[in-house]
């Protein structure tokens, strides 16, 4: 018995066997990708960093109904509201804590005007203590800049909806 | 068939919804249906206004009636079978829902009332879920209504409660609906604002977002508050509320339900007062002044100050004195605490000037419900509806359902909601007159005279036609008499005449008092000791050497500059107070911020003697404590005894042991004589300055009834001293004198001069001097 352990080793069968499946693996399709230079494709929805929308004169769309903040299972954003002078009702405060937000998308579902939505930016880190709560001011300098690929992901969502 | 014969004869037998009732003949099925605990879904039916059926959301179905019919306009009737729940009722409710939805808009995410709306809740009940509708909508134009109430008129289903409201319980008319059908719109018409002082309820009766609270717009949700009970801080009625509170600090007030008292309304007062709150000088830190600057310290620091300086003066040196919208506790622990001290000098009734009539408790001698059965109601020296809205509107009810005869003795014509039998409107010196000749027209006639210096001051009146018919209508012993005696009556300089006048008059009569109490808890402050052998007008004049102010400031006192020169120039002044006006800091030298009445544990005594006990409602501001903690640890620092309370409950109750009894009434006075040549002053607090919290709620202070710097007089008086509308003059009382402007009046009765009170006057003098600009 020991005999054929001895052979074994001396013909190196072992390794050949493991080396023939390193080298199917070799030439076989990569599925890794070499993120961050490249990235996978994404769904239209995806639920990814908050933002709050305006319409296309720049008013806010968010009209403080705070439906958001009812339904927010982890009770994560919260808002104050008061009437502006024009007599509408408009939001002094908007904050979404990203700690606590288990991005479950039902505050965007809730929405009566799509004003608060979530965009598909996924890459992000917090440096310092309380980065996580964004504010109004963040919110919408984040729908600002994403407002096409929001716009162009809701449109091709629209049909299932 | 043995049961039915056990039915008296004012029930009768329905079914609803198969289930079996005795309910009263003649009420309708809604009432039986709420009693019964089954729901028909309903806009204009409200328990406490007429019936107008004019939304058919209540549409049920009767057994062998071919259609539908209205619940709230349909009387019960003998074995009648209805059904709330069949599907001719369901079709019926659901129709209605999608007619009134047709001009309703469907954005309730910006509606104020989404979340607590009728209309929302009734159409996820028993509407369609999906709309039909494809053309316009109507619109409707909004008023300005005042700085109470906001409006959105094309919400308005025209249910038409608001218009019952301010008809029938308000009197005052003020909103109506104009055109017909779906072009129906309610609004003034005219343009005008609602002024009713009980105007708020008309937030609560709207069942969609129509007219909703101004104070609170856009800034909370339903869903978000939390609420809290709560007691009316402005008046002795001791209304019931709910405090909506949000992260801890009072949004709104509403009514809680009481019967007996403010059944289902409130007044603005009690509505929006508490905004107060969070007036600009609301002392939010212990500040203590040295060498003449004010800085801020931690409580330790000031509770040390505080001690000295009380400490540097003995008891008997030593004035308390305090405003009425404190708690009993908080009296009580205050009394406690300085009459260990040996001071004698405490007392809680700023604003009177006549002390002749010892300290007691206001003699009430029958209880709000009880005020309907009254046939003749006397209102002597009250703006009754301005002092207790609620009380008002009884003597109305009193009037509108049971024929009640209301007279009145006053100094104006408030113009009052309901019908005057004798309306004696005179100036301050007369109309006490008046009453006079009243008491002798009634000693005339029974033939039973008073004795003393009021039996020979009434003796010495004229007597007259008119009041002697009045005289007659009191002492018929068919006729339940109540003699209501007001602020104006209490405040007056003959006070204790006018209260000794009508003790005679109620008891000759066999009729009942009603003595308001003023401010929200002044009983409280009578019944837990703030009392002693002197009072407040001599204590601000006395040269006491140390002042306690709880809860009060300047505008409480009938004599405000004499009060601001004796604090200044006492040695120390320590206040207790959740605000600090310009005034106070000049004079105080620490000030101990407390909590309001809505932010404390604590209790009121109401008129009736209640004792009504409340929770916090809302979170101290910033390092606000409770009064009677901030009592307690004092009176640990100044070792007296019985100072170790845990709990406010072990302080509730030793309130609770103390009596309620009134002293013997009648007391035997001396008469005060007044005599003025030329114009007689009446001065009154008005409405919205009663206390602290209302002078600071912005809402109160943009009605119509806030207070201003006008001088009224009626034309014929304008006319004889050259005066016209708008004119600045100078009104002179003894050594004081302020600017004012005319504004002519009719309701002030000939030979009198009106102005607020916060201008600066008192109400005990009554002789004064008005100086045109070019004189
Ligand atoms: S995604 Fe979900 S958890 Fe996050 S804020 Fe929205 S509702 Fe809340
Ligand atoms: S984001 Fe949308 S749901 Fe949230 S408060 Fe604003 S309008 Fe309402
Ligand atoms: S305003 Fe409100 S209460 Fe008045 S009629 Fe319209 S819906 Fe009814
Ligand atoms: S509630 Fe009966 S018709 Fe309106």
């Amino acid at each position: 018995m020991k005999m054929f352990k001895y052979l074994k080793s001396l013909t190196l069968k072992e390794l050949l066997k493991g080396m023939t499946v390193t080298g199917k693996y070799f030439f076989k399709r990569k599925f890794t990708i070499r993120y961050p230079e490249e990235k996978t494709p994404k769904s239209d929805r995806f639920r990814g960093l908050h933002a709050l929308r305006r319409y296309e004169n720049g008013e806010e769309r968010c009209i403080a109904c705070k439906l958001c903040e009812a339904v927010c299972p982890a009770l994560a954003i919260s808002i104050d509201s008061e009437q502006r002078e024009d007599g509408t009702r408009r939001t002094t405060k908007y904050e979404i804590d990203l700690f606590k937000c288990i991005y479950c998308g039902f505050c965007e579902e809730s929405c009566p005007v799509d004003s608060i939505v979530l965009t598909d930016i996924h890459e992000f880190h917090f440096e310092t203590e309380g980065r996580n709560v964004l504010d109004k001011q963040q919110l919408l300098a984040i729908g600002d800049l994403r407002e096409k690929e929001v716009a162009e992901c809701r449109q091709n969502d629209s049909e299932y909806r | 068939m043995s049961e039915q014969k056990t039915i008296p004869d004012n029930m009768v037998r329905i079914e609803i919804d198969d289930k079996e009732m005795i309910v009263p003949r003649g009420s309708m099925v809604i009432e039986a249906a709420d009693n019964n605990g089954i729901s028909i879904p309903r806009f204009c039916y409200h328990k406490k206004l007429s019936i107008a059926a004019n939304c058919r959301m209540c549409m049920v179905d009767v057994e062998k009636v071919p259609k539908p019919l209205p619940a709230c306009a349909t009387p019960v009737m003998p074995d009648m079978k209805v059904y709330t729940k069949s599907k001719r009722a369901i079709d019926a409710q659901r129709n209605v829902m999608e007619f009134l939805l047709i001009n309703h808009p469907l954005d309730c995410p910006v509606c104020d009332q989404g979340g607590e709306c009728e209309l929302q809740d009734i159409s996820m009940g028993y509407g369609r879920g999906v709309s039909r509708y494809q053309d316009e909508k109507r619109v409707a134009i909004d008023e300005d209504i005042g700085s109470l109430i906001s409006t959105e008129m094309t919400r308005c289903i025209t249910c038409t409660r608001c218009v019952r409201f301010l008809e029938e319980i308000s009197g005052t008319d003020e909103l109506g609906g104009i055109g017909r059908g779906d072009r129906t719109q309610i609004g003034t018409m005219v343009g005008r604002s609602v002024d009713s002082v009980m105007s708020g309820n008309v937030i609560d009766l709207c069942p969609v977002g129509a007219l909703t609270n101004k104070p609170f717009r856009f800034k909370a949700r339903s869903w978000e508050m939390m609420s809290a009970n709560g007691i009316s801080m402005h008046d002795a009625i001791g209304s019931n509320l709910f405090y909506h509170t949000r992260k801890g600090e009072i949004l709104r007030t509403v009514p809680r339900d009481n019967e007996s008292l403010n059944e289902a309304w409130i007044s603005d007062r009690d509505r929006f007062g508490v905004l107060g709150q969070n007036g600009d000088d609301r002392i939010l830190k212990p500040m203590i002044k040295q060498a003449g600057v004010w800085s801020e310290v931690d409580w330790p620091k000031a509770m040390d100050f505080a001690v000295k300086k009380l400490q540097s003066t003995s008891g008997k040196d030593t004035t308390v004195l305090t405003g009425s919208q404190s708690t009993n506790e908080e009296y009580f622990l205050l009394s406690k605490l300085f009459k260990a001290m040996n001071c004698d000098n405490l007392d809680y009734r700023l604003n009177q000037s006549d002390f002749s009539q010892p300290h007691n408790i206001p003699r009430v001698d029958l209880d709000l419900n009880g005020v309907k059965d009254n046939q003749q109601i006397v209102i002597i020296g009250s703006n009754v509806n301005h002092e207790q809205p609620i009380l008002a509107h009884r003597i109305r009810q009193a009037w509108l359902k049971n024929d009640a005869q209301v007279s009145v003795f006053n100094a104006k014509d408030y113009g009052f909601r309901f019908n005057i039998f004798h309306n004696y409107i005179a100036n301050q010196i007369e109309w006490v007159k008046g009453l006079g000749s009243l008491a002798h027209c009634v000693a005339d006639l029974t033939k039973v005279k008073l004795t003393g210096e009021v039996g020979e001051w009434i003796d010495n009146q004229a007597t007259d036609e008119n009041l002697n018919h009045l005289a007659k209508q009191l002492i018929n012993k068919d006729n339940n008499a109540l003699f209501v005696i007001g602020q104006v009556a209490n405040n007056h300089p003959q006070a204790g005449l006018i209260k000794a006048i009508v003790e005679w008059l109620a008891d000759n009569t066999d009729g009942k008092v009603y003595e308001m109490a003023c401010g929200a808890n002044s009983v409280g402050a009578e019944i837990c000791g703030v009392t002693s052998n002197t009072n407040a007008a001599d204590l601000i004049n006395s040269k006491s050497k140390s002042f306690v102010i709880y809860q009060a400031e300047n505008d409480d006192f009938n004599r405000m500059q004499l009060a601001h020169e004796t604090f200044d120039k006492a040695d120390s002044v320590v206040v207790f107070s959740s605000f600090a006006d310009k005034n106070m800091k000049e004079v105080a030298d620490v000030i101990l911020p407390i909590g309001l009445a809505s932010e404390v544990a604590g209790s009121f005594f109401n008129n009736f003697l209640e004792n009504q006990k409340f929770k916090p409602a809302a979170n101290l501001p910033k390092e606000a404590k409770p009064g009677w903690r901030v009592l307690r640890v004092l009176g640990n620092m100044l070792n007296v005894d019985g100072f170790d309370y845990d709990d406010i409950s072990e302080v509730m109750a030793e309130v609770d042991a103390l009596s309620t009894k009134r002293k013997a009434s009648f007391q035997p006075i001396e008469v005060t004589h007044l005599n003025v040549d030329g114009l007689v002053l009446h001065t009154e607090t008005a409405i919205y300055d009663v206390d602290m919290l209302s002078r600071r709620s912005n809402a109160l202070q943009e009605t119509i009834h806030a207070s201003n710097d006008c001088l009224s007089l009626n034309s014929s008086e304008a006319e004889k001293l050259k005066l016209e509308n708008a004119m600045p003059v100078t009104l002179i009382q003894g050594d004081y004198s302020v600017e004012l402007f005319i504004n002519i009046d009719e309701s002030i009765p000939t030979g009198s001069v009106f102005a607020n009170k916060c201008v600066g006057l008192r109400s005990d003098v009554l002789e004064v001097e008005v100086r045109g600009e070019s004189s």
